[in-house]
């Protein structure tokens, strides 16, 4: 029997392996922390209008990448906004105020819209000693965007009774300048995970607006529809939209696709797979661009077509998770946060928030951040239906 | 004449022995290993026919006529010694003999106790048997291929369908699939081939834990069960020239037959249960053996219907006719395979799935000895296989147009977006299978084993094939789609060969042994002796040369061949749907889609078999209790099979505006795509080193331990055909739709894998304990000629095809010609030094009776591995889960003795 003994140790190793420890989270909040944002102003704007360079007045948000939170809180006359009581994490910091018609005309004589924003990306937030933070921004002036998407629905619909029913995305463009714009040759495409390139997006999908420069204007306060397919989806998918009236249709040719004839068809100018242009139910971005010649910059090994980031007008990304902000795929140059936060097949949709009227026209906020700039909507809804009542 | 004087002879002596007063004596004793008597050992003088049995004090005692005798001593579970004698009438002679332990009994598990440290044949290769099977708790084959080295540890069960590979290690699917179908599985001397399977298609997504089917590779080693072999043979080197119609190499099965017990065998773990019942009866030197086996396999515990059934049976018999002159065995077997996927519940999808297999298979084999010198083997077999594969999900597609049209023209179609879909795919895979073979042993101042022989093999499917309503087919991806279709028009294949081999060795194989072989096979349809697929001589050399008793070389040379399978040269076809009207409206009667068909059959007449040349040389030592053996290899596979030939697609679409009369129809457009078929594009260069270290039972440890260790690189390449984009790509200068095509990119995979292996064999306390740790040392792979970034030319959209002579290719060629990889794709992967820890332990309870036990994983080690070639950060977790099983099993006759 001696001869066990040499099968003992091993059992005790199994025994032993089949426990193992877990540690027991303490919740950080002993250790909360005070962010005090100093926002400053070099321009000759905030210099003319109050003789310091502290901007008071301006929109602070701050947004927690880990809890998916967010704050916001406006100047005060030393220019500091103070969040406190904040759990340490990753931050991203937006800031941006509007330039109003009379303090346009105050400085510049003359009106010509203009935001002053800047925005610190997935900065850490985190003092042992002091618990407070300070972090001052110097504000840009940017010229806010002119045509934007206003909504965008890929979540798809609820199993009603098909499961796994997306044909009936949409993207709504808005015009948000007071000038009418054309869409003609105006291209939307989709951007593909997993690029770091500086100056280039590359697209899986990309459709350009048929016209000859001047065929399909778009007035100020006005919206186009792009339907995955224009046709009525509610009788296929009960609880679905009706998109038969849509103003344009991705119509893939030669792919096995449907073609409702009355309306206008997007021209294909990069379609990788499917049968349709889908947008993700999950996670994508897609940007609205004025490219001269889309096929310039040829293609990637992916079979992916390049096409250059400073011809992007309007970009939005989304994530199911919204606190995967390092799986981005558009630069704070075009898209600095990200919407969402769906699960697939909900029916929702993203749209972008109302900020104020001007002239009786909604004008949409556009902070080139769509953590801020966009919120989620029960349903889709065809048209910017903003509720005075509810403005936030 | 001179052999029948010979038994002539020895007929009239045997005669006389009951005649003649014998005065010659020889005598002894006989002891075991550790010097204690053994009794009831037999001992014969062989040339005279006497012989006795050793008494309880291990003494023997034969009277015999004087003269040279053989004298054989053999032992139930000792190795058997032979030794001449010469008696003579004034000295009685006295011969002591120690007997050494071949093999024991724990409960049922036969242990072998010692394995030769110098192996005896002249390939590589690896031998199990079905002790170390029962050790493992092998489900099927699959399980036992794990102790083959160089094989990656997996958890053993049945929810996955399995495939074998031998020496190569292929990252590329095309490659892995050609060397699992090269790899040949032959059960009782017959080939199992999957050359007939037709499952094509049966998938429904991608996700990984679906049921596959087997088609273009390997059969699913899961048909075969465990419990019931006798021996599994593994060669990795160049195997005999009886053997074709492959290219990795051979996993020979040999099935238990003439068993004289009953034993019950039961076997758990979480994911499976197996229940075996075998045994066998003897009566006037025949056997009768029978096996049953049914195993029970949950993929995922918490979700029902979702397992594997199998229910298996065999019947062996076998009878030694005219005095063992002829030895005849028939063997059929019997499996029934469920493979299944319930509904589930809250599956939006609705998805049901089987793939249920209905084997039978029957072997007769026999064999004659014609003259002491002169054999005769034949063997006739036919296996069928009845597949049925059911897929039947909730197919939602963009909407879309459909059509049921089966010849090329055009129709009015309709549009669907969401519809259930019902698809089977019943397969009869067919072959039967005959060899002759005629055996000559010569003494030519050499000893010579001279084989002849002839093989036919025909293998067909006529199912029913895939069965569905054309209008509801089971996936609609872009406008290439596909039809219902029959098996009834498919021509069999036939393998006709014809192999020589003379096995030469000097007297006594003192210096060396040479094997000599020459196999023709030609590939055909239908007629045998045709050769469309092609025909191929195959030499085939092996040399051992004995360096003194303690040492040997052996050389190996090989060529072998691989037929292509039916499902390669008889694919589904091609329906081009295209939509030459497609007007959608929300009202029904104003919709309006007009569809043309073409049909494109995707058969590539020209594939030929895939071609392997092997070469080894491996040097064996043994330096007293220690066996040493290195084996390099350095393999070339040829013509390996690959859907790589790209056929490009051009039609025009018309209107009709007087519809449905066609006469006055217009080109308004054109369309254009691409699809692939099957060639012989794929090469593989596999080298590698093997070495192995094994122990005799230390003294001390009372343990064997023994070190493998498999180093493999191989490198799969495609040849004669080019990597296309995926899409028609735009330039500017061009205008074009142009599909540019580049020299492929290929792949280098390279591993070392080391085993070790420590058994404890206590035979007086009736336990055995392994404990195995495998090392990954490193498993890498990378790409080559990355750098190659020029287009060799393109496709433009009317489907002609440009080659860029050297210097346009070298010129100035718009970027869309260039393909250039992110900097991420150039990294090698390479996963380190990566251990898991496994125990087995069996242990009689009483005789004929055991339980074992084994853990695998035992220290839960999941080491995380960071991916490199990604371009975002991933990682994946190594080793298989912690798991573990128990098997008990008993012998029926021992329980109520």
């Amino acid at each position: 029997m001696k001869k066990n003994k040499k099968i003992i140790p091993l059992f005790f190793i199994i025994i032993v392996a089949f426990f193992s420890c877990e540690e027991d989270i303490i919740k950080p909040d002993s250790m909360r922390i005070t962010l005090r944002v100093e926002v400053i102003d070099t321009s000759i704007f905030t210099k003319t209008l109050s003789g310091d360079s502290l901007v008071s007045n301006a929109n602070v948000y701050i947004n927690s990448i880990s809890y998916s939170q967010q704050k916001e809180a406006l100047t005060d006359s030393n220019g500091v906004a103070v969040f406190e009581n904040l759990l340490p994490d990753n931050y991203s910091i937006t800031i941006s105020k509007n330039i109003s018609k009379e303090d346009a005309m105050k400085v510049n004589g003359n009106y010509v819209r203009w935001i002053m924003s800047n925005q610190i990306q997935d900065t850490m937030l985190f003092d042992i000693i002091d618990k407070e933070i300070e972090i001052r921004i110097i504000l840009k002036l940017i010229k806010p965007g002119t045509l934007i998407f206003s909504e965008i629905y890929y979540n798809g619909s609820p199993a009603n009774p098909i499961p796994y029913y997306f044909h009936d995305q949409f993207t709504e463009i808005y015009n948000n300048s007071s000038e009418t714009i054309y869409l003609d040759s105006l291209m939307i495409a989709d951007v593909d995970y997993g690029h770091k390139d500086e100056d280039v997006i590359h697209s899986i999908h990309s459709y350009m607006f048929p016209g000859d420069g001047t065929t399909y204007p778009i007035a100020p306060g006005e919206y186009v529809i792009v339907a995955q397919d224009a046709i009525n989806h509610s009788e296929i998918n009960p609880g679905s939209v009706d998109l038969h009236n849509a103003d344009f249709e991705y119509y893939v040719k030669d792919h096995g696709d449907v073609d409702n004839p009355d309306i206008t068809n997007m021209i294909q100018i990069q379609h990788k797979y499917g049968i349709d242009f889908l947008y993700s139910v999950m996670n994508d971005a897609i940007v609205l661009m004025k490219v001269k010649d889309p096929f310039a910059l040829g293609y990637d090994t992916f079979d992916c077509l390049l096409l250059p980031k400073s011809a992007v007008i309007d970009g939005v990304e989304y994530r199911e998770k919204l606190s995967e902000m390092d799986k981005k795929r558009l630069d704070a140059t075009i898209d600095g946060g990200i919407t969402g936060g769906l699960e697939m097949y909900q029916g929702k949709s993203i749209e972008r928030k109302f900020e104020r009227f001007e002239d009786d026209r909604a004008i949409l906020m556009d902070n080139n951040n769509s953590s801020i700039d966009f919120h989620v909507l029960d349903t889709a809804t065809i048209g910017y239906n903003y509720d005075v009542n509810k403005i936030e | 004449m001179y052999y029948i004087k010979k038994i002539l002879l020895v007929l009239l002596f045997s005669i006389q022995i009951y005649a003649v007063n014998y005065s010659a004596v020889i005598k002894g004793k006989i002891v075991d290993e550790k010097g204690k008597p053994l009794a009831g050992a037999n001992i014969l003088l062989k040339n005279k026919s006497v012989g006795t049995v050793s008494d309880k004090d291990g003494y023997y005692y034969i009277k015999s006529r004087e003269g040279k005798d053989t004298l054989e001593i053999t032992f139930i579970g000792y190795k058997k010694i032979t030794e001449i004698v010469r008696l003579n009438n004034k000295f009685p002679m006295v011969k002591n003999y120690k007997m050494v332990l071949e093999y024991f009994q724990i409960g049922g598990i036969t242990v072998v106790a010692e394995k030769e440290l110098l192996q005896s044949y002249s390939e590589s290769k690896t031998i199990i048997n079905s002790g170390e099977i029962e050790h493992m708790q092998a489900s099927s084959l699959s399980d036992v291929m794990q102790l083959v080295p160089g094989q990656k540890f997996e958890n053993s069960g049945l929810q996955s369908k399995k495939q074998a590979s031998i020496r190569t290690k292929a990252s590329d699917n095309a490659a892995e699939k050609n060397v699992s179908f090269g790899t040949q599985i032959i059960l009782d001397g017959v080939p199992v081939s999957n050359n007939a399977n037709m499952q094509i298609d049966t998938r429904t997504t991608t996700s990984s834990g679906e049921l596959l089917t087997t088609e273009n590779s390997g059969i699913d080693l899961r048909q075969i069960p465990a419990d019931n072999i006798e021996e599994v043979e593994v060669i990795r080197g160049v195997p005999s020239s009886k053997y074709g119609d492959l290219t990795s190499g051979i996993v020979k099965v040999k099935t238990k037959s003439e068993r004289k017990y009953h034993r019950m065998k039961y076997k758990y773990n979480f994911k499976n249960q197996e229940i075996n019942f075998g045994g066998g009866f003897k009566f006037f030197k025949q056997h009768l053996n029978y096996n049953f086996n049914y195993a029970h396999s949950v993929r995922d515990i918490r979700v029902p219907d979702k397992n594997y059934s199998r229910v298996a049976g065999q019947l062996t018999f076998t009878n030694h006719l005219f005095k063992n002159k002829i030895r005849m065995s028939n063997k059929a077997y019997y499996t029934r395979s469920f493979d299944e996927h319930g509904l589930r519940e809250g599956d939006l999808m609705l998805t049901e799935k089987y793939n249920r297999d209905y084997i039978l298979r029957l072997i007769h084999n026999s064999k004659y000895i014609i003259t002491k010198n002169q054999k005769l083997d034949f063997t006739y077999s036919f296996f069928s296989n009845n597949q049925n594969s059911f897929v039947k999900r909730l197919v939602t597609v963009d909407n879309t147009y459909i059509t049921d049209m089966m010849t090329n023209g055009t129709k009015e179609g309709e549009y669907i977006q969401h519809y259930l879909s019902e698809l089977n795919v019943k397969g009869r895979a067919c072959n039967s299978y005959t060899n002759v073979e005629y055996t000559n042993f010569m003494e030519h101042f050499l000893d010579h084993k001279i084989s002849f022989g002839m093989t036919l093999k025909n293998e067909f499917n006529d199912g029913d094939g895939r069965i569905y309503d054309a209008n509801r087919p089971p996936r609609i991806n872009d406008n290439k789609r596909e039809r219902p279709r029959k098996y009834d028009d498919i021509p069999a294949l036939t393998t006709s060969s014809l192999y020589f081999e003379n096995r030469i060795q000097d007297k006594n194989k003192k210096y060396y042994q040479l094997n000599l072989g020459l196999r023709y096979d030609s590939y055909g349809q239908d007629n045998f002796f045709t050769n469309n697929h092609g025909k191929f001589f195959s030499p085939r050399i092996n040399l051992s040369l004995f360096l003194g008793e303690n040492a040997q070389l052996r050389i190996g040379y090989g060529e072998t061949s691989k037929s292509p399978s039916l499902s390669m040269l008889y694919p589904n076809k091609l329906y081009f749907d295209v939509d030459d009207i497609n007007e959608y409206n929300d009202v029904d009667s104003l919709r309006k889609v007009i569809v043309s068909t073409y049909v494109y059959d995707k058969r590539n007449s020209d594939l030929k078999a895939s071609k392997q040349i092997k070469r080894e040389i491996s040097l064996d030592q043994k330096i007293n209790n220690v066996g040493l053996s290195i084996t390099g290899y350095y393999n070339n596979t040829y013509n390996g099979f690959a859907s790589s030939k790209i056929i490009p697609i051009f039609q025009y679409k018309y209107d009709y505006p007087n519809w449905p009369d066609t006469s006055n129809k217009f080109i308004k457009d054109s369309v254009f795509t691409t699809f692939s078929i099957y060639e012989n594009s794929l090469s593989t260069i596999s080298k590698g080193l093997e070495m192995s270290i094994q122990t005799k039972k230390l003294k001390f440890f009372d343990m064997k331990l023994r070190v493998e260790a498999a180093y493999n690189n191989t490198y799969s390449y495609r040849k004669n055909t080019y990597e296309y984009a995926s899409i028609f790509r735009v330039d500017n200068t061009y205008g074009d739709n142009i599909k540019p095509f580049w020299n492929p990119i290929n792949m280098v995979s390279e591993d070392l894998i080391v085993n070790y292996n420590v058994d404890f064999m206590l035979k007086e306390l009736g336990a055995w304990v392994t404990i195995i740790a495998q090392q990954v040392v490193f498993e890498k792979d990378w790409y080559v000629n990355l750098d190659d970034s020029l287009a060799i030319g393109y496709i433009n959209d009317h489907g002609e095809t440009t080659i860029f002579s050297p210097s346009e290719r070298n010129g100035n060629i718009g970027s869309i010609f260039k393909r250039v990889k992110p900097s991420y794709v150039y990294e090698v992967e390479n996963r380190k030094n990566i251990w898991i820890f496994n125990l087995r332990v069996s242990k009689s309870i009483f005789k004929g009776s055991e339980v074992s036990f084994y853990v695998n994983n035992i220290f839960n080690s999941h080491p995380l591995y960071r991916r490199k070639r990604t371009p975002t950060e991933s990682y994946t977790k190594e080793n298989p889960d912690l798991y573990f099983g128990i098997e008990f099993s008993t012998k029926i006759n021992e329980l109520f003795k």
